[in-house]
């Protein structure tokens, strides 16, 4: 049993790596998609003077 | 007559009747209640969530009586009633019971608390620096990976050591949600040890952060100003399709993804009386009564079970063991940014929001006053929340097919 949940565990951990990739290219994606379109474009906050 | 002043004082009177071993849990556990409403009261563990649940341990451990069958019991909760009529009973007898079955035993109570996480949650980081939030968030899920096998190693079966090995992803809900697909005899004992440790983990991460992030590092400065500003609607369209995309790929956890991605949309869209409706009255009254039934929960006979105690212990192995990964992941960082990245932002991968990202600017701040790192803690921050719920929806999907 303890095989199987090294294996499973193992597995898991592969799905989610795959998964958290997919949607940080989600959210590449979404910010190509509104940039092409030429809105809501990301911008560098201004800077505070002291 | 047949009168005895007993009859009067039965919660006194219940402890002549119990065995001793049980009578002796009981007294620990009314103790323990006081000592966490100290606790606290002290802020040294969350005063939100420890204060109702200690007056619930409290009450339901004092307040045991003779019922109508003759046995003790409480008008609390009954957790174990599953005959129809037994349960029509319960439900109008006992004042938490109607919380309990309506609320915890579906799952609710977790998505109420997502629903207001959501709508307090900010992605700008995330959104602005996805892959590596993400990466730093995985590496910190380590101990909710290893602690599987291990926790079947020491006499768990696997649906209990799934449900224990949740308790190192650091979110409540998710461990409550967690353990009730999987393991609902222990669920009690598991969310209860998991918001223990995580009201705690304020207190015990510095610790391990001394000990692995050498004070030069530590102090490391990042400028807050170069985070790129994310628009609201770049933040709804990643909510609308996350939560779409992700309760595909995991149907199991769709409740939960569906809550935490409502309470974001509301809150990108500014819809300004369902945020606040969420982020206010929901989610602290879902907390208050979250902490007051499992406080009720907590009685004699659940924390007599023998696996409590290795639960105690796994639950901290659990959260060392991400917290490890997650500083492991906020060095691999260092590294690959050439040296422009503090490393603490790995404890946020922990997740426990925003906790974890208050101890990494506590930390910094300490080694270096002008180091400001919290809003680039929030991106593995928020990213772990992601992270746990893709792992719970691997677990509760996967695990009773083995």
């Amino acid at each position: 049993m303890v095989t199987k949940a090294i294996v499973f565990a193992a597995a898991a951990y592969g799905i989610a790596l795959v998964v958290a990739l997919f949607v940080a290219a989600i959210i590449k994606l979404i910010f190509f998609a509104v940039n092409l379109r030429g809105g809501g474009g990301s911008k560098t906050r201004p800077v505070q003077k002291a | 007559m047949d009168f005895s002043i007993w009859d009067l004082f039965q919660g006194l009177y219940t402890f002549t009747l119990e065995e001793p071993k049980v009578a002796a849990v009981r007294f620990l556990l009314i103790t323990l209640g006081f000592l966490f409403i100290y606790l606290g009261y002290r802020k040294i563990l969350d005063p939100l969530l420890m204060i109702p649940m200690a007056i619930g341990m409290i009450g339901v451990n004092a307040g045991v009586l003779i019922l109508d069958a003759g046995e003790a019991g409480n008008l609390f909760v009954n957790p174990l009633v599953s005959d129809q009529g037994q349960l029509l009973d319960a439900l109008q007898i006992n004042f938490l019971q109607p919380i309990f079955n309506f609320t915890f035993s579906n799952g609710l109570i977790a998505c109420l608390v997502f629903m207001g996480i959501g709508a307090i949650t900010d992605l700008d980081y995330l959104l602005a620096r996805p892959m590596m939030s993400m990466m730093i968030a995985l590496a910190a899920e380590l101990g909710t990976i290893l602690t599987l096998p291990i926790g079947v190693a020491a006499g768990l079966t696997i649906n209990e050591a799934a449900s224990i090995a949740l308790v190192g992803g650091a979110d409540g809900p998710m461990v409550l949600y967690g353990s009730l697909k999987l393991a609902k005899d222990l669920f009690v004992p598991i969310t209860v040890v998991a918001y223990l440790y995580l009201s705690l983990c304020y207190a015990g991460y510095p610790y391990l952060i001394k000990l692995m992030i050498p004070k030069k590092l530590r102090g490391i400065p990042m400028d807050p100003f170069a985070i790129p500003e994310v628009s609201a609607g770049k933040k709804f369209a990643f909510a609308v399709i996350a939560m779409g995309i992700l309760s595909l790929l995991f149907p199991v956890a769709a409740p939960l993804f569906a809550s935490f991605f409502l309470g974001v949309a509301v809150k990108e869209l500014k819809l300004t009386r369902f945020q606040e409706f969420l982020s206010g009255p929901l989610l602290y009254g879902s907390t208050l009564f979250l902490g007051l039934v499992l406080g009720a929960l907590l009685s004699a006979d659940v924390i007599l079970d023998s696996k409590v105690l290795l639960l105690l212990g796994l639950g901290v192995l659990a959260l060392l063991l991400s917290g490890i990964g997650g500083l492991i992941g906020g060095l691999i960082y260092y590294k690959l940014s050439k040296k422009k990245v503090n490393p603490l932002i790995g404890i946020a991968g922990v997740s426990c929001l925003p906790t974890t990202a208050k101890v990494a600017q506590k930390c910094a701040a300490e080694a270096n006053v002008f180091a400001m790192i919290l809003p680039y803690a929030m991106g593995p921050c928020v990213a772990g929340v992601i992270t746990t719920a893709i792992i719970t929806g691997i677990y509760v999907g996967g695990i009773p097919h083995l």
